[in-house]
């Protein structure tokens, strides 16, 4: 072989070897783009179907594996959560509602952190939860009932039932623009899902109870007082509701 | 260097190119993207700056996010819409754009295509488009169409950033809404509900969360399945069930709003298609 076909062969060796290295390199980047954990990896989804107890096929999965929700939200949500689980318990709770703050200002209520951020809440961090709803104006009724949602899927010691409590007893929000004054009432269609709406957190706070019942696990017997004084709310849509599901589950323990 | 080296080695070389630009990294992007003839196939969301995420497949990593171009959300905003509500709403509609599911109901099919936001985004497109701002007759009006006007435009009112819905409902009314642009099926009109409108243990018909009565209520019925309540409770319905890239929260949602649109269906036959439609 001449000086040439040295020089050739030395060329066909180096770009073999590019191509290696690019294929190595590729690969590690694509393992830095791994998204970063959530605050709490643990799956608490739960049996069950999301609202009236339809099957849901996939509870688990679209918990943990749904695509982010906007552009927006996964720069949020990787800003928001810490690399490490934060050592110091009051900070943990403020970083809980840094994120909660974040998802309700966002209005965007397919952000995947509601399903992933906010499980196994340390009791600090509820009791900042419950000091922000009460935080949030009456006519806030999608953000409060954000909040009640939260709690209760971290429902464990009494105090977590008496908040709920304390939501389905609160005086009928009488409409979205002032909770304290009633607007006239109009036909036709335009109060489509007001009413659902007006009672939302408590209704929230009711799935919760169902959600308990349905499942067979947690505190039958709190979900049940929950549902008894639900019966007892002024706002109609909060007692109906109640009736209803004391009917289904009147079976359950006590 | 003979005849013989120098065609090896030129062989040698073209492999190493060739193999080298089969593993362009560009082609893992160009995998993302909608197959031809399936668009939205992937999931996809308009965000407002018009760039679109997708979610990238296993094993990769299923979380990383993706940006390319994805369909745009078409209304024409008129000058009157205040750059919140705007935002508000191409916000919902990017969500909307980024429902996937596995199933879809018969009726669900048969109106808006799958639960997918693909989909949806084209049902709405193709109905609205053009938003304005009007007060729509009603201090409760959160948006409405006004076929006499235009059959293509749809007005909001402030009520859509000033009453705190969940987005799922705000997403229910403007599809709602979209369904009666309509002219073709005359703007699906609504019935009046009947009075008396009572439940087979002979109950008055109240709306199923709230015990507000509709015994006779003007314009606040359907009595078809593919009218304005019909088509968006069998929406939500489908969201509730299916969807497979949804919150918790928001399938919670859709299947409350979707239940207390169930009672407006007041034919029975309709309200039957429904149930073995969806509620079975």
């Amino acid at each position: 072989m001449t000086r040439t076909g040295y020089i050739v062969v030395a060329v066909v060796v180096a770009l073999l070897l590019g191509w290696q290295a690019s294929r190595k390199k590729q690969e590690t980047s694509l393992a830095t783009y791994e998204p970063l954990p959530p605050i709490t990896v643990q799956n608490n989804a739960q049996p069950g179907a999301p609202g009236n107890g339809a099957a849901a096929p996939q509870p688990a999965a679209a918990a943990t594996e749904r695509p982010a929700a906007s552009p927006a939200a996964v720069a949020g949500s990787r800003a928001a959560q810490p690399a490490a689980p934060a050592p110091n318990p009051a900070a943990e709770a403020a970083a809980r509602l840094a994120v909660l703050e974040e998802i309700l200002s966002s209005k965007n209520d397919n952000d995947p952190r509601l399903d992933s951020a906010f499980n196994d809440l340390s009791p600090q961090a509820k009791r900042l939860f419950i000091q922000k709803y009460r935080q949030l104006p009456a006519e806030s009724r999608n953000e409060r009932g954000t909040v009640v949602y939260l709690l209760g899927r971290n429902l464990k010691t009494a105090e977590d039932w008496q908040f709920m409590q304390a939501v389905v007893g609160e005086p009928p929000c009488l409409s979205l623009e002032n909770c304290s004054r009633a607007m006239k009432a109009e036909p036709g269609h335009v109060n489509t899902g007001v009413e659902v709406t007006l009672a939302y957190p408590a209704i929230m706070a009711l799935k919760r109870a169902e959600r308990v019942l349905q499942a067979g696990t947690g505190d039958a017997g709190q979900a049940l007082q929950l549902i008894s004084a639900a019966r007892n709310s002024r706002s109609k849509a909060v007692s109906s509701m109640a009736a209803e599901l004391e009917q289904q589950f009147s079976g359950a323990a006590r | 260097m003979n005849k013989k080296t120098s065609i090896l080695t030129f062989i040698l070389a073209l492999t190493g190119v060739l193999l080298y630009q089969a593993d362009d990294p560009r082609r893992v992007c160009a995998d993302l993207r909608d197959a031809p003839g399936e668009p939205g196939a992937l999931g996809s969301l308009q965000s407002s700056a018009g760039n679109t995420v997708v979610a990238r497949p296993a094993p990769v990593s299923a979380a990383k996010p993706v940006y390319t171009q994805g369909p745009k959300v078409a209304p024409v905003f008129a000058a009157d819409v205040p750059a919140n509500i705007k935002t508000q709403m191409l916000q919902d509609l990017g969500f909307v754009g980024t429902i996937t599911s596995q199933k879809t109901s018969a009726l669900h099919s048969g109106i808006f295509g799958r639960v997918n936001g693909a989909d949806y985004t084209t049902f709405f497109n193709d109905r609205v488009k053009s938003v304005g701002m009007n007060g729509c007759g009603s201090a409760l009006a959160v948006a409405c169409v006004i076929p006499f006007q235009s059959n293509t435009k749809m007005w909001l009112t402030q009520n859509y950033i000033k009453f705190s819905h969940p987005q799922i409902a705000r997403v229910m009314i403007v599809f709602h809404e979209s369904r009666h642009t309509e002219s073709k099926n005359h703007n699906w009109h609504h019935a009046d509900c009947p009075d008396p409108f009572q439940d087979a243990n002979g109950n008055d018909v109240h709306s199923i969360w709230t015990g507000a009565s509709l015994v006779g209520e003007s314009g606040a019925c359907d009595i078809t399945p593919y009218g304005s309540y019909g088509s968006s409770l069998i929406m939500l319905k489908n969201i509730q069930r299916y969807c497979t890239n949804c919150t918790e929260k928001v399938m919670m949602d859709a299947g409350m709003y979707a239940d207390d649109q169930l009672n407006r269906i007041v034919d029975a036959k309709a309200k039957a298609a429904i149930k073995a439609d969806i509620y079975k």
